[in-house]
């Protein structure tokens, strides 16, 4: 192989790997839109839960949000077997505050976007007080606006999608072509 | 975990500071009182203290800590771990009892709904009594209460504050927790005798006791009837005319019964409309009468069903 050779190989190699990047980047921003649907799904379904362990069983927050912690995916179930845990042991810190504070470190790498995690963090600002009506009628609340955002983003999800995969390929595409 | 772990874990943490740094004994730590602009006090060994900030005691108002409306929010909050609509029911009766089996008595402004009462608002005032199980405080009634044929029917007569729900405790424990111990259903309607604290008995009655918490005497004790085959049932504070319906019941079923009453003595009992047909029918074989000459809990006479003293100190 002679030295244009090598160069047109390297060349078509930088090029592919420019392009397979950036179609990377498209597809796991796509992958977001998913797995945020997905974390969303499960919000709602662990508020339904607590929903229920309130109206039925009037169970106490801490010994609730164990209960929810063993039927949920990986990352809520840190959060409230943290939470709980916490609770439990009664230290200096508030409900408030180590709800906050869970929240920052258990949901840092989550797909959530900023309004449902608005929403979390107001969940745990307002649980525990008043009477059971009122406690119910704040998480049917947030379940609604939930609901809502969820809609929003399925009606959205196929499209968005697409178009990042797309963005992702034609990104690669004319990168390649600006620098050759 | 001990009285004083358990303790702290429902105050505000400036209040727990406090109560830390105080040097009590919490075996003789009988009651702590907040109340909201008013001195932090406790009741201890029967005399009255309050707690300054540093954690000393004093019994001057000057010197004593003020509490604030947050220490008894937080405390609430702490009391019910976030979880008030959790104690509704708890919270209408005006008492939540923690882990430990102690007690937080609440007042504030009753709220009503078609004139009954549908809960507390602007908790203001909170009494943590401690509980405190003496083992050991019916061994000098049990030989005169239990026969071959097992326990007699039981009456505990005494006047408030005399120790006749400790006593009746330690005879449930006793009877239960024996080798050749028996089954007992407690139907404790006001959470005083097992002081169950998320369906747990915090005090110790025995391996073979089944327990009601919260609910009605009457009610409860065909509940247990039908539903957990005890030998023995005990209520506490019998005094209605449903309650001696139910009684009527359970003896009629074969259990022997072991209750307590309000009263000074048995002829006490002859001047209550209600409780006087169960002296004049003899359902009871045994009437312990308490009083608190000398010490809490003390047992003045032992009667059978004729009225004759068995009881000899």
């Amino acid at each position: 192989m002679n030295l244009e050779q090598i160069c047109f190989t390297i060349k078509i190699g930088a090029a592919v790997l420019v392009i397979a990047g950036c179609t990377g980047v498209g597809f796991y921003q796509s992958g977001l839109v998913s797995q945020r649907i997905r974390e969303d799904r499960e919000f709602y379904r662990i508020m339904t839960l607590l929903y229920g362990e309130i109206e039925y069983a009037a169970t106490p927050l801490p010994q609730a949000l164990k209960k929810i912690a063993a039927r949920s995916g990986q990352t809520f179930k840190l959060f409230f077997e943290t939470v709980a845990g916490q609770l439990e042991n009664a230290g200096e810190k508030t409900l408030r505050e180590i709800w906050l504070a869970q929240v920052q470190y258990c949901f840092a790498d989550s797909a959530m976007g900023a309004a449902e995690r608005e929403i979390l963090l107001d969940f745990g600002k307002n649980m525990g007080y008043g009477d059971k009506k009122m406690q119910l009628s704040t998480i049917a609340l947030y379940m609604d606006n939930l609901e809502t955002i969820l809609k929003g983003l399925e009606e959205n999800a196929a499209s968005k999608k697409k178009l990042y995969r797309c963005i992702g390929i034609f990104a690669g595409i004319l990168s390649v072509v600006l620098l050759v | 975990m001990d009285k004083k772990e358990e303790l702290m874990k429902i105050f505000a943490p400036q209040l727990r500071k406090i109560v830390e740094r105080a040097e009590v004994d919490y075996e003789d730590l009988q009651e702590i009182r907040l109340r909201v602009n008013m001195p932090m006090m406790m009741i201890y060994k029967n005399h009255e203290y309050m707690f300054r900030e540093d954690g000393g005691l004093c019994s001057d108002n000057g010197q004593a800590y003020v509490i604030t409306p947050e220490d008894i929010r937080e405390t609430m909050a702490l009391v019910s771990n976030y979880s008030l609509y959790a104690y509704e029911d708890e919270i209408r009766q005006g008492f939540i009892t923690i882990k430990g089996g102690h007690r937080v008595g609440i007042a504030g402004k009753i709220i009503l709904e078609n004139e009954k009462i549908k809960s507390i608002q602007y908790i203001s005032f909170m009494n943590i009594r401690l509980s405190h199980q003496v083992k050991g405080c019916a061994d000098p009634v049990m030989p005169y209460i239990l026969t071959e044929n097992g326990l007699c029917h039981t009456l505990i007569i005494s006047p408030p504050c005399c120790g006749k729900t400790t006593i009746l405790r330690d005879i449930i424990r006793q009877v239960s927790g024996s080798r050749c111990g028996q089954s007992v259903g407690v139907v404790d309607e006001r959470s005083e005798i097992a002081a169950c604290y998320l369906g747990i008995p915090q005090n110790e009655l025995g391996i073979r006791t089944d327990v009601l918490d919260g609910c009605p005497k009457a009610h409860g004790m065909l509940m247990l009837l039908r539903s957990m085959s005890p030998r023995i049932i005990a209520v506490d504070e019998i005094g209605s005319q449903e309650d001696l319906d139910a009684i009527g019941y359970v003896i009629n079923c074969g259990c022997k019964l072991l209750a307590t009453v309000h009263g000074n003595s048995v002829e006490d009992l002859m001047n209550k409309p209600v409780l006087s047909r169960l002296v004049k029918e003899r359902i009871f074989e045994r009437y312990i009468v308490l009083n608190n000459h000398g010490s809490i809990g003390h047992v003045e006479a032992v009667y059978n069903e004729f009225g004759t003293n068995l009881f000899y100190h």
